[in-house]
């Protein structure tokens, strides 16, 4: 007999038990801890789908409840108060409107800053502009009238719907001469829309009691505009047909 | 010894219950092992099959829920318009002050047909120039606004100069920051 059969024979079944618990270790590292950390991963896949689909089920149910309507009103209301451009016709109607109304008359009117006509999109935000957090029209209106009917124009123009800020003015008083000329410097408020929505799964942002209190807010201020209270275009969830079209 | 002959001499017992021992004992734990190893991967198996289809259910959810918002991306942009132009609207309001409530204010100061000019800087600083009849006149205005500025309706007041002229009027110039 060859000394390795005779070793074969004596030891088979340590040899077996040890070839078996080879085995083990094998399907352990090779088998076992592969599939383990697949299956893991595979748990953190679903988490994370089941966040993402959750989200998208509020998502749908709070875009379900939202009443069109009711949003395109308020959005009215906002963009009568905030075009999406410098929107010059509304602006000289608002100066215009609200001359009329407190009985002074509009001698001069100017653009001023080297207002660009370039689409709104394209321009640069001024940094008084950043610090304001939405973008200007600055310009300037030489107005005349009695000192009551100045004293009201100033009181009126931030409390127009076109919403306008007063920069600076100053009045001189003469004691002979009527009526008073007076330069305002003022800025009108505009913003371009946004043109691009986040994917499905991008969070909905729900309108806080803070901003219904600005939409009643605004709701309430005269508008002295000629506004036919259609809404712009929609530039989001729109395919242009024109990719050169504005 | 040659391979025809027979070796009749006990070999020693304590190496064959060794052996014995060890092979009892391996064959324990290889019993338990394979038995693990089994139940581990049918554990695995499981857990996998079960995994792959709550994964492929939560997948088709989220298509159809996808679908079904993207049906709504009108709605969604109002939305999202509204609520960045809320904000922007928001801020506009804040930045303009209403400069109508300075006339009362003025008028709290010295009476209307005593200012002879009226100037408001970008920082919303207001410089007054008053003229006035008397010295005790002045003494009254400058009471005044100190005493506004007691009341937190404007801040910083400066007396920017102060003119005595010959024929007894009194030139003021004033400056503040109304509090509006």
């Amino acid at each position: 007999m060859k000394p390795i059969d005779k070793f074969i024979r004596t030891y088979q079944s340590v040899i077996v038990s040890a070839s078996l618990l080879v085995f083990c270790l094998i399907g352990t590292v090779f088998g076992v801890a592969p599939s383990l950390l697949k299956v893991q991963e595979l748990a953190g896949e679903i988490r994370e789908i089941s966040g993402q689909t959750t989200g998208l089920q509020k998502k749908l149910d709070a875009l379900t409840n939202l009443d069109e309507e009711t949003l395109r009103r308020q959005l009215t209301i906002v963009l009568s108060a905030v075009p999406a451009e410098r929107s010059f016709p509304t602006l000289f109607e608002t100066i215009e409107g609200i001359a009329i109304q407190s009985g002074v008359n509009v001698e001069q009117m100017h653009l001023t800053g080297g207002t660009t006509l370039a689409t709104p999109s394209a321009t640069k935000v001024s940094a008084a502009d950043k610090k304001l957090g939405t973008r200007t029209v600055p310009f300037s209106v030489t107005i005349s009238g009695s000192l009551p009917a100045v004293q009201q124009f100033i009181a009126l123009a931030p409390k127009v719907r076109r919403l306008l800020r007063i920069r600076t003015f100053s009045i001189a008083f003469p004691r002979d001469v009527r009526p008073l000329t007076v330069a305002i410097e003022m800025d009108a408020f505009y913003e371009p829309l946004p043109t691009s929505l986040g994917t499905a799964i991008t969070l909905l942002p729900a309108l806080s009691a803070a901003d219904d209190v600005i939409i009643t807010q605004l709701g309430e201020l005269p508008l002295i505009t000629q506004d036919n209270g259609d809404l712009p275009p929609p530039l989001i969830g729109r395919v242009k047909e024109s990719p050169f079209s504005p | 010894m040659s391979n025809s002959e027979i070796n009749l001499i006990k070999k020693d017992a304590s190496s064959f219950r060794k052996l014995a021992f060890l092979e009892e004992k391996l064959r324990i734990a290889t019993g338990w092992f394979l038995g693990l190893l089994f139940v581990a991967g049918l554990t695995i198996g499981i857990s996998f099959l079960v995994m792959s289809s709550r994964m492929k259910t939560l997948e088709s959810r989220k298509i159809e829920l996808t679908k079904q918002i993207n049906l709504q991306t009108v709605k969604e942009g109002i939305l999202l318009s509204l609520k960045e132009r809320t904000g922007i609207a928001g801020k506009a309001l804040d930045a303009a002050k209403p400069w109508g409530k300075l006339f009362t204010l003025l008028g709290l100061i010295a009476s209307e047909a005593n200012y002879n000019a009226l100037s408001i800087e970008e920082s919303g600083r207001v410089t007054a120039n008053i003229y006035l009849g008397s010295i005790d006149e002045a003494v009254v205005v400058v009471s005044n606004t100190i005493s506004l500025a007691d009341e937190k309706m404007l801040r910083s007041p400066q007396l920017i100069s102060f003119v005595f002229k010959e024929d007894g009027i009194v030139q003021l110039s004033l400056s503040f920051h109304p509090a509006l």
